[in-house]
């Protein structure tokens, strides 16, 4: 045994010993070549390099990148770039410690072939490694597709400031990657003018080039001619009053090469004027005076705790009772109307809109009951609908049964409860997901729990519903309502209503109008937040000049694109004209069976809720951040919300249905600006 | 005197033991077979009379355990077993606590290439190494053997030696690595044991030709240490360190066991 161990431990030694004396080994630093691109531009005779090798520990400064190339005229070896001579100013390019990165530019008469490139990994060395090299040879053509950098100029937000840029064009490395690679161009501006520019050819997205020199008709600038090796200058003087209304500056660009200097005409496009079509909709929201009634038989009684549960939840306490007993006679609705247009033009004051209110006691299900105050109700609200405030906006009604109106002229003006879709009595087998009218549901589904039950009576329950609950749960857990608001909103004399569907209503509040020329063109923004995509999609828009149908505000773009108008009328459209806030004492109903009796018990709270359309809780409809319009140079290209200069996306195509958040550049911005 | 009354009064009862046990007449009979059942708890009596001699003469010139504490300086040559030369210079704090001795150092580390170096870094190839740097030190020794020796030349007065094996943890700092460095990676320098894409950047203007970093913070080291001390109280300490591979599963660690021999001089107060 102890033998054993120390033999296993004598070998433990032996092989730690070994290990201990194991020379640390050499390990390869897996440099590549991850660009290795070359190309030569037959207008400009000069052939560019751009190279970058990675490798895991760093490739120190004493490694090389060495060029070979072979051309009808020459052969040039292996030779370190950097002993080339260069056409361009090519800066040291940092790439971080595990990289070695650059340019170079040279002069070659004609088109080369062969091109290499190695890494030498260091000078006094003769180790290197050969890069696949992309080449591209690029022959003669419109300077604007076949030379290495193009000139163009944008504006500021203001549309006063110039900036010229320079933008590399090199067929395999992107604008801002040749300036991260070390590649500095000169380029001069001058002879700047303004004026009228006809179409632009759509292949040449920057202008550049556009003409050898700049149009006669151009108004000269005084400005001195500048010269940079930056991507971009700000002009450092605002354009004058007098070329506030000229799309276009027009300078000549002179950039260098290995022939010596070209010459041609750049322009800079004036970024698309742009407003906000209209700032905002406005509907004045006032209190609503509320006028109650309670419809019942006096003859007989149907339910006098159900009546007094219905006359509570109205707070119509006191309030006068038509009664309905002779609802087959053929007067009944005249007499009907008369009383209530009196007690109406008793009530109505300046200033105030009125609701009236109806607590419909009934037992009647034939329907002839309900048909006959529809009718009332179409007479007394139908005339008002159009009037200026002060006026009867509509009518709220608690009935016994449910009921669905069937007066389609009814259905924008009154708010009928409760729905005839809420047909079950025992509110314990309503789906939580039923669809009414009117919230009716309970709060929460009937939870059962072994022998306790709880559910909560509707504040606005069928007569049926409320027998059955107090049956079970006692009358003590109805609830009660403790307040009843009712808002509308303020119509001006000119407003103006348009029946949309069935039930919707577009009202046009004070002759909100967009007025458009036919090449004008707007953009489209869906608001972020959830309550201002609600908002602005209550926004309608109907051209007026010529007609044409009503359409929610955000197909607008497309619209003025497709079939330009001059006039956009705005309105909001809506479904109830008034809104109604109910506060109330609630309860969670709990029944407890056990042996064949059932004891209920209930649990408190309060509740609140808004029955009606609840957009009247807002008064402003903004609609600025939403519908921009652009009213002069739509078709110009503009920046992005990045900053990102977009020539191939003008106002009108790309921004329709985008939302416009241009970011324009500052004159503080620097000379190398986002331009990928 | 008494020791050796009471060695020769045991060697006599144990001869006397043995006569008694011969049987009447001498006549010889067959011996039974030997048991050798408690042969491998059997301790030599040399040695249970010399245990006790060694406890009791331990700290005859220099009783280290009762030292508060000690100092001093360290130099040492770290034996990567790369082509890379490194030198350590520093200083230590000593306390005993028992047979234990705790140990806190910190030292600068040198290191320099050569012509190898020199010859690979004109290569795709890359061997591991350190940079020079600041190292901390916390070590801890246990004392296996220890008396008094006598010197052969007598200006040097007798001496306490103490063997010892020694284990202990490392912590490297390099100069400039964390440089730019956000306020909390810095916090997570401290216990990363791996040192991060960032330092690593920053240690590039410092790697020497022909060297890729050994990425770990951290090296458990273990060995052994002769403590020599002279009174009144001055402490001859050389050391070899085996470097372990604890912390190679770090990605780019590169060195796995190491060497160092070191040696300190300092006092023990």
């Amino acid at each position: 045994m102890r033998a054993r161990v120390l033999s296993r431990s004598l070998l433990l030694g032996l092989w730690a010993l070994g290990a201990a004396c194991t020379k640390v080994p050499f390990v390869d630093i897996n440099a590549a070549f991850t660009i290795a691109d070359v190309s030569w531009f037959d207008d400009e005779r000069t052939m560019f390099v751009f190279y970058q090798v990675d490798a895991e520990q760093g490739l120190g400064p004493d490694s090389l990148i060495e060029l070979r190339y072979r051309t009808d005229d020459v052969f040039v070896d292996w030779t370190p770039l950097e002993q080339l001579p260069a056409v361009h100013t090519h800066l040291p390019a940092d790439c971080g410690p595990r990289s070695k990165c650059g340019s170079w530019s040279l002069a070659v008469d004609k088109v080369p072939r062969e091109v290499a490139l190695r890494l030498r990994y260091h000078r006094s060395g003769v180790l290197s490694l050969n890069a696949d090299v992309a080449f591209n040879a690029i022959g003669p053509g419109p300077a604007h597709l076949v030379r290495s950098l193009a000139v163009y100029g944008v504006f500021d937000e203001t549309n006063t400031r110039v900036q010229w840029r320079a933008r590399h064009q090199f067929p395999t490395i992107r604008n801002e990657q040749a300036t991260a690679l070390g590649l500095r161009r000169q380029f001069t501006i001058s002879d700047v003018g303004h004026g009228q520019l006809g179409p632009i050819p759509s292949d040449n997205l920057y202008g550049y080039a556009v003409a050898p020199v700049c149009p006669a008709g151009f108004t000269p600038l005084p400005w001195e001619p500048r010269r940079t090796t930056d991507r971009a200058f700000f002009e450092p003087l605002a354009l004058p009053l007098a070329a506030s209304d000229s799309d276009v500056l027009c300078a000549a660009a002179t950039v260098t090469d290995a022939l010596g200097e070209l010459t041609v005409a750049a322009i800079a496009r004036k970024n698309p004027q742009t407003k906000p079509a209209f700032p905002l909709l406005r509907s004045p929201i006032r209190d609503a005076d509320p006028v109650g009634w309670v419809l019942r038989p006096c003859n007989r009684v149907i339910n006098d705790a159900h009546l007094a549960m219905q006359v509570q939840r109205l707070q119509l306490e006191g309030a006068p009772t038509l009664c309905t007993d002779d609802f087959t006679s053929t007067d009944f609705v005249t007499r009907l109307t008369g009383e209530l247009k009196a007690r109406i033009d008793r009530l109505r004051t300046p200033g105030r809109d009125l609701v009236l209110v109806f607590a419909v006691h009934r037992d009647d299900t034939t329907g002839r009951l309900n048909r006959a105050i529809e009718s009332v109700l179409e007479q007394v609200l139908v005339p008002e609908r159009d009037k200026s405030t002060p006026r009867v906006v509509g009518a709220f009604l608690f009935d016994s049964l449910s009921w669905r109106l069937t007066s389609p002229t009814l259905k924008p003006l009154v708010l009928w409860c409760p729905s005839v879709r809420v047909t079950m009595a025992d509110l314990d087998l309503v789906q939580a997901s039923s669809e009414q009218d009117c919230p009716l549901q309970p709060d929460a589904p009937p939870l059962n729990l072994g022998p306790f039950s709880f559910t909560q009576l509707p504040i606005l329950p069928t007569r049926p519903q409320y027998e059955n609950f107090v049956m079970k749960y006692s009358d003590a857990n109805t609830g009660r309502v403790t307040k009843l608001w009712f808002r509308a909103p303020e119509r001006s004399a000119g407003a103006e209503n348009l029946l949309v569907g069935e039930a919707g209503v577009v009202t046009r509040l004070n002759t909100e109008v967009v007025a458009a020329a036919e090449a004008d063109a707007f953009s489209f923004c869906a608001p972020a937040d959830e309550a201002g995509t609600a908002s602005v999609g209550r926004i309608v828009a109907q051209p007026i000049n010529p007609l044409g149908a009503i359409e929610p505000v955000s197909t607008l773009p497309r619209r003025h694109q497709e079939s330009p108008s001059t006039l956009y009328a705005l309105g909001l459209i809506w479904e109830s004209p008034f809104l109604v806030k109910m506060e109330f004492e609630t309860r969670v109903a709990g029944a407890a069976t056990a042996l064949g009796i059932t004891v209920p018990f209930g649990i408190a709270g309060n509740g609140e809720r808004f029955l009606g359309e609840e957009q009247w809780r807002q008064e402003t409809f903004p609609l600025a951040d939403a519908l921009t319009q652009c009213t002069r140079w739509c078709d110009h290209p503009t920046f992005d919300s990045a900053g990102v200069y977009q020539p191939a996306a003008p106002f009108r195509l790309a921004f329709a249905q985008q939302c416009y958040r241009p970011r324009f550049p500052v004159p503080t911005g620097g000379g190398f600006p986002d331009d990928p | 005197m008494i020791r050796e009354a009471a060695l020769f009064l045991v060697v006599l009862f144990a001869a006397t033991t043995s006569w008694a046990a011969e049987p009447d007449g001498g006549v010889p009979t067959k011996a039974p077979a030997p048991d050798t059942t408690l042969e491998r708890y059997r301790t030599p009596l040399e040695a249970l009379t010399e245990r006790p001699i060694g406890e009791a003469s331990r700290a005859v010139r220099f009783d280290w355990r009762r030292s508060r504490i000690g100092f001093g300086v360290l130099g040492s040559s770290v034996v990567e077993l790369n082509n890379f030369s490194s030198a350590r210079i520093g200083g230590y704090v000593r306390k005993a606590l028992g047979s234990f001795m705790l140990e806190g150092a910190v030292s600068y580390v040198h290191t320099w290439g050569s012509f190898a170096t020199q010859q690979l870094s004109l290569t795709p190839y890359r061997q591991f190494a350190r940079p020079s740097r600041l190292e901390v030190d916390v070590n801890l020794s246990y004392a296996l053997a220890e008396g008094v020796v006598t010197p052969r030349v007598s200006f040097i007065p007798p001496a306490e030696l103490v063997f010892s094996v020694t284990a202990g943890v490392r912590y490297l700092y390099y100069f400039g690595s964390l440089t730019g460095v956000p306020a909390i990676e810095v916090l997570g320098a401290l216990f990363n044991p791996a040192i991060s894409d960032r330092e690593a950047d920053n240690l590039e203007g410092q790697r020497l030709p022909g060297m890729q970093i050994a990425r770990t913070r951290y090296s458990v080291l273990t060995g052994f240490q002769l403590d020599l001390y002279l009174r009144p109280g001055i402490a001859v300490t050389p050391r070899v360190l085996l470097g372990l591979p604890v912390f190679s599963g770090v990605p780019g660690s590169g060195l796995t066991f190491w060497w160092e021999l070191s040696l300190g001089v300092g006092a023990a107060l």
